[in-house]
């Protein structure tokens, strides 16, 4: 309809042209030609009725359309966001306003959508497109290369909040052309996945789980069955070293090698004795309500001679009083006490020696961080620290079976023990379920 | 003075001799049973003051053994196992590979025990 209107309206001027010359021509012939006549007649009403009826009604029109587009883009679940073609925002909807924690005014005309980003997403992101298409790409040029070039680019990105909260978006962006095909600006719609993130997170560490307790119990049936048979030679070995060891006449050198090769069988027992703790079965072992404070505070006791040899000084950031959890009270001692004997370890040769333990209530969970001042755990180990026997302390000093046992024991309470890797410093956050009585 | 007898019980005839090796002393009469018939049928005629047994045996383990021995003489149950579990009562259930200091303690105390009486 608009079209055919334009249409008119370029051809009124015209046929009135056309005809004011016919006129003169044809009045020469003192004939006037009823068709043009009609013709006129008819366009000339149109035009009004263009004019003062159609358009307005056509406005109208527009309006209530415009109107409906700002109501889907205001309420939609999705973080709405336009630039012009340099990249300065140019609005934002009421869901990106959740997000980012900014209002509109002072994003709009003021910053470039880096600045709820993070940088080195960006710069890890240009670096793969740089590669991907063999040229120089960086900055607001990351967003925007694939939509440039008309290609569907949706990618996870997190946004950082005004208040640097963190979420993850999945985000696509496309280019916004005029009626040249010229591109104005670009919009970017984001969804906030943090939902689905965390499931996805659930099920891995359900996984994750699974796939340890199916370990340790193969490794507890193993190590039972193992411990009897290297105990009992072992046993004949120590005897033996002991009645070897009566004999007066033997040399110095020979009594040197004896002791060493005592400390050897110590160290094969500790870790059959180390094993031990995997073969635990839950029956008849005493389950009941425990106070998840008291366990901490005693774990904190028991330390207290190792901790002040080694001048490491344990923070209780907070006390929660009358907090239960359902479960045994010497094995959940035994993690505390084996992650804060770690964290010692660990930081004893550090300048900066403190271990802060705190705990937090979310919803149904009981959250205990225990953090040191170690500077995390590195990258390419942190996958193997909670397999058997893998250690990072010097031969002879860790059998490499803390922390593999003390997931198992947490897990076993329907807990999850993890290593934060969003804090700085080494954190390890063990989540069990709160019990109530 | 009448010698203090710990009767050892275990089939690995090696570790049972090595005990009677380790512990035998002029005050400590120490005797090596290999399977736990034996220690029933030796019971008919005497009776040691102590006994150490081994929980991992053919046919008979060292739980269902102490159910036939003598509820009043004291028994350690020696095991390399990891947590076995037992039903009858012991004094004490010593993991191998044991402290010989320790076995050393408990036939010490039993010996002045053994003095002090006579």
């Amino acid at each position: 309809m608009h079209f055919i209107f334009k249409i008119f309206l370029i051809i009124i001027p015209l046929e009135l042209l056309i005809h004011s010359f016919l006129e003169i021509v044809l009045t020469n012939k003192n004939q006037l030609n009823p068709l043009f006549d009609a013709l006129l007649l008819s366009i000339l009403s149109a035009y009004p009725l263009y004019l003062f009826v159609i358009n307005p009604l056509k406005n109208q029109e527009t309006f209530q359309q415009n109107q409906k587009l700002k109501a889907i883009i205001k309420s939609a679940k999705f973080s709405i966001i336009t630039t012009d073609v340099l990249g300065t925002i140019t609005s934002i909807n009421s869901e990106a306003e959740r997000i980012l924690e900014y209002s509109p005014d002072e994003l709009i005309g003021n910053y470039s959508p880096s600045i709820f980003h993070d940088i080195e997403e960006i710069n890890a992101e240009a670096q793969v497109l740089s590669k991907e298409f063999n040229e120089e790409i960086s900055g607001f040029k990351t967003f925007t290369c694939k939509a440039n070039k008309d290609l569907y680019y949706e990618k996870e990105w997190t946004y950082i909040s005004k208040g640097r909260k963190k979420t993850p978006i999945l985000l696509s962006i496309t280019a916004l052309k005029d009626q040249d095909g010229t591109i104005v600006g670009y919009l970017g719609i984001g969804k906030d996945i943090s939902k689905e993130k965390e499931l996805e997170k659930k099920k891995e560490e359900e996984k994750n789980k699974l796939f340890h307790i199916s370990r340790m119990s193969s490794l507890g049936e193993l190590s039972a069955g193992v411990a009897h048979e290297i105990n009992n030679p072992l046993t004949i070995v120590v005897a033996n070293l002991e009645l070897l060891k009566r004999d007066t006449t033997l040399l110095e050198s020979s009594l040197k090698r004896m002791n060493s090769i005592e400390n050897s069988i110590s160290r094969i027992s500790k870790i059959v004795s180390g094993l031990k703790k995997y073969s635990i079965t839950s029956d008849n072992e005493t389950l009941k309500s425990v106070e998840i404070n008291k366990i901490i505070e005693s774990s904190i006791n028991l330390v207290d001679f190792k901790s002040k040899k080694n001048s490491v000084s344990i923070i209780k950031e907070s006390n929660i009083n009358n907090v239960y959890v359902f479960g045994n009270e010497c094995e959940l001692e035994q993690v505390f006490l084996n992650l804060i004997n770690n964290s010692i370890d660990a930081i004893s040769l550090l300048n900066e020696k403190w271990i802060k333990i705190s705990m937090n209530i979310n919803k149904e969970t009981i959250i205990i961080s225990v953090i040191d001042s170690g500077n995390g755990i590195d990258k390419h180990i942190d996958h193997k620290l909670f397999d058997p026997f893998f250690t990072t302390k010097e031969v002879g000093k860790g059998t490499g079976l803390g922390l593999s046992i003390s997931k198992g024991i947490i897990e076993k309470h329907n807990g999850f023990l993890n290593l934060n890797k969003d804090v700085v410093n080494t954190c390890f956050e063990i989540r069990l379920p709160i019990f109530k009585k | 003075m009448k010698k203090v007898t710990a009767w050892v019980i275990d089939d690995e005839i090696e570790l049972g001799e090595l005990f009677v090796d380790l512990f035998s002393s002029p005050e400590c009469y120490v005797v090596h049973f290999n399977n736990p018939n034996e220690v029933i049928n030796a019971l008919k005629k005497e009776s040691p003051d102590l006994f150490f047994i081994d929980y991992r045996m053919p046919k008979m383990d060292g739980d269902e053994l102490a159910k036939f021995l003598p509820k009043n003489i004291p028994k350690y149950l020696i095991t390399g196992e990891i947590n076995p579990q037992v039903k009858s009562e012991f004094t004490e259930i010593l993991q191998k590979p044991y402290k010989i200091e320790k076995v050393f303690q408990i036939l010490e105390s039993l010996i002045s025990q053994n003095k002090e009486s006579a």
